[in-house]
């Protein structure tokens, strides 16, 4: 008996040895061919059905807050939003003439510098939780739908992040709150140019090697610049919430507000090239 | 169906709902903080079942947490295999203790877990938070008797 537990023992030990060598090597090939977003793709079939299955309870409690939400509310809120469509369609005429007198001095300096109306599609985000440690969303749009890697995602507000990863029916977007995410912006008001990374906290954005003596203040615009060949130019990144210089270092820090509600949304708009 | 048979199923069936569990989202706040609910649940049944309970489970489990996450391949095998050889190793000191004991001990066996994904977070750049990584430990010991006595409640039902 003894004995028997002894080999169990030493099998337990020569497993352990085995399984760490084998994830320990499985994470180094990962990290250099994405060798996993191959696996997740054949086996989408299977794990898909997974998150549908997870969104389950969220759902039933949004349908039960729906169905008890009274004729007044409804009515309120009719109301707010046929308000906010007049606004905005009187917003719009003026956005045509302004376009139109836009193109028009653009094609005086510079015939090649026209900017079209870029399509739009709107994509439902599937409300589930990925990495952690990662600031991703799930839509319900994928190769199917002609989605593809690096398209742009926004919303309303501004700029959410672009796609990074595409199967069947979804499709994943990485948030410029992600950690490993950069963009570059440009400073409405002084026209410098930013290089804007996530904190992996999505009500916060970090401006990146900004001399100490650079012309910036709270309140500065963000908008994308259009040179990293990925954003189009002239969406809304954030707001500079406060510069702060410390002893000893050649730049300063900076924190953003990112305009776009970047946790909390139920659509997103993705533009096409 | 054998009683050997019976034990893998259970466990196989409520490893999969925890892995659907750990996908349900809670809200932005919780997210960062999750306990790691399939890496409790493992090790109840290797408390539960020493005999019947391996590695294997750790290191495929893992995996599929890690597909389905999508997760860098081998992130949570390795965490999950080394927890468990620790769990297995320490059973019998474990077993007999309190339970105010063995919420302490999940404790410092959940340790080497997050220590590691720590290090992995950082040699593949995703987010660290030490803050998050402790409150998401104290909430993994709040939330360990929740899911022992919830197994033990289906265990004593179904299987012993």
């Amino acid at each position: 008996m003894k004995e028997n537990l002894h080999f169990h023992n030493k099998l337990t030990n020569i497993k352990l040895l085995i399984y760490i060598f084998l994830s320990i090597s499985l994470l180094t090939v990962d990290n250099r061919t994405k060798f996993s977003e191959k696996v997740r793709y054949y086996t989408s079939t299977i794990v898909t059905p997974i998150y549908y299955l997870s969104s389950v309870p969220l759902h039933i409690y949004e349908s039960i807050d729906d169905y008890f939400s009274t004729k007044e509310v409804l009515q309120k809120d009719n109301k707010i939003l046929n308000q906010k469509i007049i606004v905005q369609s009187a917003k719009l005429q003026e956005l045509a003439f302004l376009r139109e007198q836009n193109e028009r001095l653009k094609k005086l300096l510079d015939p090649s510098a026209l900017m079209k109306l870029k399509r739009m599609t709107i994509a439902e985000i599937i409300r589930v939780d990925l990495n952690p440690y990662k600031n991703q969303i799930m839509i319900n749009k994928g190769s199917e739908d002609k989605i593809y890697m690096g398209q742009v995602a926004i919303d309303e507000k501004g700029l959410l992040g672009q796609i990074s990863f595409v199967e069947k029916n979804n499709s994943i977007i990485t948030l410029i709150s992600d950690p490993g995410h950069a963009l570059l912006a440009t400073n409405t008001r002084t026209k410098k140019r930013i290089v804007i990374s996530g904190t992996g906290d999505n009500q916060e954005l970090k401006g990146l090697y900004v001399p100490i003596n650079a012309d910036i203040k709270e309140g500065d615009l963000l908008l994308t610049s259009g040179l990293d060949d990925i954003f189009p130019e002239g969406h809304m990144v954030g707001k500079i919430l406060t510069v702060e210089m410390e002893k000893g270092i050649d730049f300063s820090e900076i924190q953003i507000t990112p305009a776009a509600s970047l946790s909390g949304n139920k659509e997103v708009i993705l533009l096409w090239e | 169906m054998g009683m050997n048979h019976k034990i893998h199923l259970a466990v196989v069936i409520s490893l999969i709902i925890g892995i659907i569990i750990s996908t349900i989202p809670f809200g932005e706040s919780f997210r960062l903080v999750k306990p790691p609910l399939v890496l409790l649940i493992l090790i109840y049944w290797s408390l539960a079942f020493p005999e019947n309970i391996n590695l294997g489970y750790a290191f495929i489990f893992g995996m599929v947490l890690d597909t389905v996450l999508m997760m860098p391949l081998g992130y949570n095998s390795l965490c999950f295999a080394i927890t468990l050889y620790l769990t297995i190793r320490l059973y019998p000191q474990i077993r007999h203790h309190s339970y105010i004991n063995k919420m302490i001990s999940i404790f410092f066996l959940l340790m080497p877990y997050y220590i590691i994904s720590l290090w992995i977070n950082a040699l593949l750049k995703m987010n660290i938070n030490i803050m998050n990584t402790v409150s998401s430990m104290i909430i993994a010991v709040i939330v360990w008797p929740l899911v022992f006595y919830i197994l033990r409640f289906f265990r004593q039902r179904y299987l012993i």
